[in-house]
């Protein structure tokens, strides 16, 4: 997987940048795929990415995860002159997406919004908070608090009274 | 590292903090890890009412966070006891941008609701539809950021009535009234927010204390407007008196402006040459979607003027009846549709931007097609004329087979909704089998079509939907699989139902 990192110094995409995570892992990618994330993208405005940008809480794991995802979207982002990567289309972006998503487990998908939301990089925020969104969906309090290993702090007084005051608001 | 203002800052908060401790690093990190601000992000995604009532109850912490993020509800005379009941509500969700109360049949002290709800509890409400007998308008004037206000079946509103509303909301862009009989359009409300409002979208449907005249008082606001509908409930052979204001050859209550209008629907009125609301068909020169349903005393006259002062018109609707028509040369009357293809004719020619066209007839035999004035070469030449890209056909009995057949060659039709057009057969549908764009079929009480004719269009189209509705030669068997989306219903709602709400 860090070999698609690697791919990423072959296509022209400018300066190359490495970072580094948690783990001590390096990937080494373009400005251009990095500049999705905001927070590297503002880093590499204030010239401070020279000696690797270090990412004390994103692990190894999910750092790969990320680079895989920015280095397919880079020509979402990156300008059109980009021909590798405009021969991704849409199509195979969203199967991409769907798939990166679907396959994780509950506590990467959640290493990786936190992630998503520390390197700050909007679009795979949306997806993946959104992930979380359809699988409550559809479910009772008691399947929510199953999928997501919640425990029940309501008193049995409490969740009635709740019940009830739902019950006024109508639904869709 | 700036943040943009739509990302939160617990990256940021993190970064000092040692990798071991980081909730990031745990293997057994679970979804109460996250911080608020991520689960609201996760819970604002859900907009389904039930899920949002489920995710209320899994914890206390979900319970908070869904109810700030809570933009909308609706409630209803389950309510019990209500004032209490609605309190509880409103600041168990303080950021409500939209409200819908039903209480229609009920009666209660809404006076209550003045101090205890709509003062307190709704700083930020945008969006109001109430559906209640009693209540007092003026207790809705503190809503200062009220932007939609849609009243239904409301029929006591109070002494000050809308004029409050209009008064102390200043933002409202847009109101509804449906079915309100108590409100009296000839009182000052409509004047005040005609003069100093900045009202974008007026809809007036079945009040009986408002009439088209009325309507005419609201003066310069028709500048401003952007979307105006009027629908007048009346049954049949019952008129609206005459304008009460119009005095013959003095127009001045028809002195007005209304160029931003776009959006125009009349229905159910009855229209005499040059008083009413049949004025605004004259005015408008920014219109790019018109219906007029049954809509008595309009003729080809309207529909030229309109083809030639709108040259943006995108839209048309018309609804017809038959009535008694004067044959041209005054030698009598005959009964039949009013509009002719003098219409169609004029549209074809200037109306270069007409995308989609809804024509429909009632009470028309299909044993005397004449008894509609349109026919099918006036709508070939309509179709080979302007870009239609939907096209609806209601009790066409005029259209058969052969303008099937000029239809097929309507490049940019995308959707086509024939509804009791009886004389269509398989043979037009073999021949929409050829329609380059065609995506969506619609077919109600065609009783000619079958099976293979329906089949044959959606196979040689790749269909995204199909819907067959009360057509007995069509087998819901022989529709499995023939579009992207298939629906299929042995009857249909019936048409007589159209003096309904």
């Amino acid at each position: 997987m860090a070999a698609a990192a690697a791919e990423a110094t072959t296509d022209g995409g400018g300066k190359m940048i490495i970072l580094i995570s948690a783990d001590g892992k390096r990937f080494e990618v373009t400005e251009a795929v990095a500049s999705q994330s905001q927070l590297i993208s503002n880093m590499i405005e204030d010239d401070c990415t020279e000696n690797g940008v270090r990412l004390p809480n994103v692990d190894g794991d999910i750092l790969t995860m990320v680079v895989d995802y920015c280095n397919m979207h880079a020509g979402d982002a990156a300008a059109a002159g980009d021909t590798m990567k405009a021969s991704s289309t849409e199509e195979e972006l969203k199967k991409f997406d769907a798939e990166l998503v679907q396959a994780l487990e509950n506590p990467v998908l959640f290493k990786l919004i936190l992630a998503a939301n520390f390197l700050n990089i909007k679009s795979l925020l949306d997806m993946t908070c959104q992930r979380v969104a359809d699988m409550m969906s559809g479910k009772t309090p008691e399947q929510m608090r199953e999928t997501f290993s919640i425990e029940n702090d309501f008193t049995p007084e409490e969740e009635a009274a709740i019940r009830q005051e739902n019950a006024w608001a109508f639904d869709d | 590292m700036a943040s943009d203002g739509s990302f939160f800052r617990y990256g940021e908060r993190q970064i000092a903090a040692k990798p071991e401790d980081c909730p990031a690093m745990s293997s057994m990190l679970s979804l109460e890890d996250l911080p608020d601000a991520l689960l609201a992000e996760i819970v604002k995604r859900i907009t389904n009412t039930s899920d949002l009532k489920s995710i209320s109850l899994v914890s206390k912490r979900l319970y908070t966070i869904e109810a700030e993020q809570r933009s909308s509800i609706r409630v209803g005379s389950d309510l019990c006891p209500a004032i209490d009941a609605l309190s509880a509500l409103c600041s168990r969700f303080p950021n409500l941008l939209e409200v819908e109360m039903d209480y229609s049949g009920w009666k209660f002290h809404w006076n209550l609701l003045e101090k205890h709800i709509f003062s307190l509890h709704f700083p930020v409400l945008r969006d109001l539809t109430l559906y209640i007998d009693d209540i007092r308008m003026g207790c809705l004037a503190s809503c200062k950021n009220l932007m939609s206000l849609r009243l239904n079946s409301v029929s006591a509103i109070g002494l000050c009535g809308l004029l409050s509303v209009a008064v102390g909301c200043k933002n409202l862009t847009s109101l509804h009234i449906i079915k309100c009989n108590h409100i009296v359009g000839s009182d000052k409300w409509l004047e005040y927010i005609g003069s100093a409002g900045s009202l974008e979208e007026l809809v007036v449907k079945n009040c009986k204390r408002i009439s088209q005249y009325d309507l005419l008082k609201f003066g310069p606001g028709w500048m401003k407007l952007k979307k105006f509908e009027f629908k007048f409930k009346r049954s049949f052979n019952t008129y609206e008196p005459r304008d009460p204001c119009y005095v013959d050859n003095y127009q001045y209550g028809y002195d007005f402006c209304c160029e931003s209008l776009r959006d125009v629907t009349l229905a159910t009125i009855v229209t005499k040459p040059e008083i009413g609301l049949r004025c605004l068909l004259t005015k408008c020169k920014a219109l790019e979607r018109l219906c007029l349903h049954y809509v008595i005393g309009i003729s080809d006259h309207d529909i030229i003027t309109i083809s030639q002062n709108c040259s943006n018109l995108r839209s048309i609707s018309l609804s017809q009846e038959m009535l008694l028509c004067e044959i041209p040369g005054g030698t009598g009357v005959m009964a039949r549709t009013p509009l002719t293809d003098d219409s169609l004719n004029a549209l074809a020619l200037r109306s270069h931007m007409l995308e989609a066209v809804e024509l429909m007839f009632y009470g028309c035999a299909p044993d005397w097609p004449s008894e509609i004035a349109f026919t099918q070469d006036g709508l070939v030449t309509l179709l080979q004329s302007c870009p239609i890209r939907h096209l609806v056909l209601r009790g066409a009995n005029f259209f058969d087979d052969e303008g099937m057949e000029a239809l097929s060659c309507a490049q940019f039709l995308e959707t086509l909704e024939l509804m009791q057009c009886v004389a269509v057969t398989d043979v037009g549908m073999r021949f929409l089998a050829q329609s380059p764009c065609l995506k969506n079929l619609t077919l109600q009480m065609c009783y000619e079509v079958t099976d293979d004719g329906v089949c044959e269009v959606a196979h040689a189209r790749d269909l995204e939907s199909l819907t067959v509705e009360s057509c007995n030669q069509i087998s819901v068997e022989a529709l499995h699989g023939a579009a992207k989306s298939v629906h299929y219903k042995v009857d249909c709602p019936s048409y007589y139902d159209r003096y309904k709400d």
